[in-house]
């Protein structure tokens, strides 16, 4: 496709960010022309999000520019952004359930004759635009009651009403079905024919290189390359996404035994896992790898009986199987299960790192459920020191801590007294380097005792580094397993990306 | 900040950099804060009282507020821990008159003995907690409206049980319970010193106390860290249930007869001592001693607002006002305290 005539609408220069310590965005770099549709690429955690919300005006970059329309440009909010002409469309569509397909649309651009709203008017307007997209609604239908991909396209529809110039649209297809995918392509390049610019984020690189002009790949937040996608494969994005340098080994000599420590068999849940087996023994770590959407939290939750289970079974030696599976006799039976949303899901934020970390397993400082003070600060100044956490006192709040020491609270809760089973569900999610090398180190050395580990991650450095094996999730199914020895980071991710291995 | 590996190493304990140490005491838990001043309101209070009016510190002045006190406190203790554990309790009032009028019921028409009767009216608070347990827990109904709902039952039944009006025909000795003392104590203020002493304990020293308030901190961590969030909060609320029951029959044996009517507005008396004494009405924050403290306030101000000659109109009023101003100062310093730690770590 030829828009070399297109100017340049956006232009993203050297823009760099960081979280509390991690580094999201090293140097990104994006040129987007005006009627052209761009492909943005990159692993998880590639920082393709935090540049998406850069020029959304969600998150406010540390350096760098950005410059819109050949002006520059720096966005205090979503507002700033969206007066200037940048709408972004994200995963799960934001409208209003309760409200109509037509108030949908005018959210936030109502347009009032002495505070009436103009009714017929807008609805006029309304349906010039969906017309536009192809589209047929009931204005009257309300927001809950249309398809993922119906919804997609009112949200467009919006973003059209507001004179849109840049419109940036973040895995709109992960849920939509083929022909709503056809659809969605089709009014895509009819809007860049239009002249708007289209920034489209997507895992599904084959449809993707389908619909797009040229294509970006960020990894480890850089902009690694921009490419015109006529003439580029999967394989060589792919090989672009990665491209690192595979030095990163944390550990080499596996510890798994003989016996069994967690048998799953054909596990299909209402969150979406389809007839998922595997075996993990004792002493091994078993990385789970799957891209967002893929049934990783799914898999952690069901296993510890977090979430019910439609079918199959779930067996450890120790815990219950069936309907009896709770969290509480999960850990009880020596299973401990790291969440993904450390803060939401694990943390008691206005307790104490004693608290904290003495949450999990009661009975080891408690006599007829009656706390030993002594007993218990012993235990957890004795795992702070193992973990190497870094605070003031075991008395201290864990609010306080940084991401990573706040990680090693939630890891020595399980850690104390052992467990033989460790649902991990990316547990350096959010954490500084330092922090991440010492939770790895920690992870390999638990293996030493038995304890099994079970590895959930969207780092593919982190699996590869760390499992004995992997198997790789797509759509609530194991598409692929690998053992240490013939994995391949491509491999890997082909198969994370639905592609026969 | 020193690592605490050398912390485990010797018996040095950890040296705290003295700004987090000093912004500690005042933030890191916001009730210690509300607490002294709490204090600090109720001796202002009482001093002021005891210049203003002239029975304010007359023994027997004293004896009533302590009894109102006593009655308040006890249910207090436990609608805390219900709190913290992010729920509530409004049918405390209803229970009071529930259990006083079941005691009265079963002395003065199935002639059992007296200490029978009272335990009987201390076992139907505790299965009015029980339903509320159940409903909340088991059914997944929204407390407030649980709790309203069987606070407008138990009214009624108390109602239809004795007929609509106090029962009657009940021993004089029915009275003692109330009117007697341990030494120079009265027995409601034993009583309440005794449930106040142990579940101060449980709060802190039990790893119940633990549970409630790890499940009012952030529920799903506490279901995802293996704690019985379900066992916890059926035991609060049928702790609360009993509580109340035992106060029910202790209002009840003071005036001497079963009365459908006793408790009311007793659910609001505690509430405004709870939310007053620094426990957060989203759960996860509280003690029972700050409760206490607001207990005390509560009840020497009804008292003073009734010595000054205060009308009941405007008891209502500044009452109301009381309570509104508690959550209000509750809201400000959490938003103050996360403004510090948000500074802190940045």
């Amino acid at each position: 496709m030829d828009t070399a005539g297109g100017t340049d609408l956006l232009v993203v220069d050297e823009l760099t960010k960081s979280y509390d310590g991690v580094q999201a965005l090293r140097g990104a770099n994006l040129v987007v022309k005006r009627g052209e549709i761009h492909a943005l690429l990159g692993e998880n955690g590639a920082g393709k999000s935090t540049l998406i919300k850069s020029l959304a005006g969600a998150v406010k970059p540390d350096s760098g520019t950005i410059t819109f329309e050949g002006e520059g440009v720096e966005f205090g909010s979503r507002a700033d952004s969206m007066s200037r002409g940048i709408s972004v469309i994200f995963q799960h569509a934001n409208l209003v359930p309760q409200l109509t397909v037509a108030e949908n649309v005018v959210l936030g651009n109502e347009q009032r004759l002495f505070g009436y709203l103009r009714d017929g008017r807008q609805r006029q307007a309304t349906n010039e635009v969906l017309a536009r997209l192809g589209m047929s609604i009931d204005l009257n239908r309300t927001a809950a009651s249309l398809s993922a991909g119906e919804r997609q396209l009112v949200e467009i529809a919006r973003a059209l009403l507001q004179q849109t110039k840049l419109l940036i649209l973040d895995e709109p297809t992960a849920s939509l079905g083929t022909e709503e995918v056809e659809h969605l392509h089709r009014v895509l390049l009819e809007l860049r024919d239009s002249g708007i610019g289209i920034i489209y984020v997507s895992h599904r690189l084959e449809e993707v290189l389908s619909v797009s002009d040229r294509l970006t790949v960020l990894r480890d937040g850089r902009t690694v390359g921009t490419k015109s996608a006529a003439g580029t494969s999967t394989a060589d994005v792919i090989q672009l996404m990665i491209g690192r340098d595979a030095s990163h080994v944390f550990r080499k000599t596996s510890d798994a035994r003989e016996e069994i420590a967690l048998r799953v068999r054909d596990l299909t849940t209402p969150s979406g896992l389809q007839g998922v087996s595997f075996d993990l023994h004792a002493g091994e770590i078993l990385g789970v790898y799957g891209l967002l959407g893929s049934g990783r939290t799914e898999l952690a939750r069901a296993i510890y009986g977090a979430d019910p289970i439609d079918g199959g079974m779930i067996e450890t030696p120790t815990a219950p199987t069936g309907r009896k599976r709770n969290p509480y006799r999960a850990a009880r039976a020596g299973i401990g299960l790291v969440p993904e949303e450390r803060t939401t899901q694990a943390m008691f934020p206005l307790l104490s790192i004693t608290d904290n970390m003495s949450s999990g397993k009661p009975w080891l400082s408690t006599k007829w459920g009656v706390i030993r003070n002594r007993q218990r600060r012993h235990l957890v100044e004795e795992m702070a020191g193992r973990v190497r956490l870094k605070a003031a006192s075991t008395g201290q709040s864990i609010a306080a801590l940084s991401g990573g020491n706040q990680q090693k609270v939630i890891l020595g809760r399980w850690m104390l007294g052992g467990s033989s089973l460790l649902i991990l569900d990316d547990p350096t999610v959010g954490v500084d380097i330092g922090a991440k090398e010492e939770i790895y180190r920690l992870i390999s050395e638990l293996t030493a005792d038995g304890t099994a580990v079970l590895l959930l991650s969207s780092e593919l450095p982190e699996v590869l580094g760390l499992s004995d094996r992997v198997i790789v999730l797509f759509h609530g199914a194991v598409a692929a397993t690998y053992t240490s020895n013939d994995i391949s980071e491509q491999a890997l991710l082909r198969a994370a990306h639905g592609e026969a291995a | 900040m020193t690592s605490l590996e050398s912390v485990a190493d010797d018996t040095v304990p950890a040296q705290r950099s003295p700004m987090r140490a000093g912004l500690g005491i005042w933030f890191a838990r916001p009730t210690s804060k509300t607490l002294v001043m709490n204090i600090g309101i109720l001796i202002v209070l009482s001093v002021w009282l005891s210049f203003a009016t002239s029975q304010f510190t007359t023994s027997r002045n004293i004896t009533n507020v302590l009894g109102q006190i006593s009655f308040i406190g006890m249910s207090a203790c436990l609608v805390t821990l219900v709190m913290i554990a992010g729920g509530l309790d409004l049918s405390i009032g209803s229970i009071i008159a529930v259990a006083g009028v079941t005691a009265a019921k079963f002395v003065a028409d199935a002639h059992w003995p007296l200490g029978w009767a009272f335990l009987m009216g201390v076992l139907a608070g505790g299965v009015i907690g029980a339903l509320n347990a159940f409903l909340i827990v088991g059914m997944k109904i929204n407390p407030v409206i649980t709790t309203l709902g069987t606070m407008y039952i138990g009214r009624g039944l108390a109602n239809v049980v004795a007929g609509g009006s106090p029962v009657t025909g009940v021993p004089f000795s029915f009275n003692n319970l109330a009117t007697s003392a341990v030494g120079p104590v009265p027995v409601p203020v034993a009583i309440f010193a005794v449930i106040a002493l142990i579940m101060i304990f449980v709060e802190r020293k039990t790893i119940l106390g633990r549970w409630t308030i790890a499940s009012g901190g952030n529920q799903e961590a506490a279901r995802l860290s293996g704690i019985p969030i379900n066992r916890t909060r059926v035991t609060l609320y049928i702790l609360s249930g009993l509580a109340a029951g035992v106060a029910g029959i202790l209002m009840n044996s003071r005036i001497a007869t079963g009365d459908p009517n006793s408790g009311t507005g007793f659910e609001f008396d505690v509430i405004v001592a709870v939310v007053l004494g620094g426990t957060a009405i989203t759960g996860g924050q509280g003690t029972i001693i700050g409760s206490i403290v607001g207990v005390l306030i509560v009840g020497v101000l009804n008292n003073g607002l009734n010595l000054l000659g205060v009308s009941t109109f405007y008891q209502n009023i500044v009452q109301g006002g009381v309570l509104i101003f508690a959550v209000g100062i509750d809201e400000v310093f959490r938003h103050t305290w996360r403004t510090i730690l948000r500074r802190q770590r940045h």
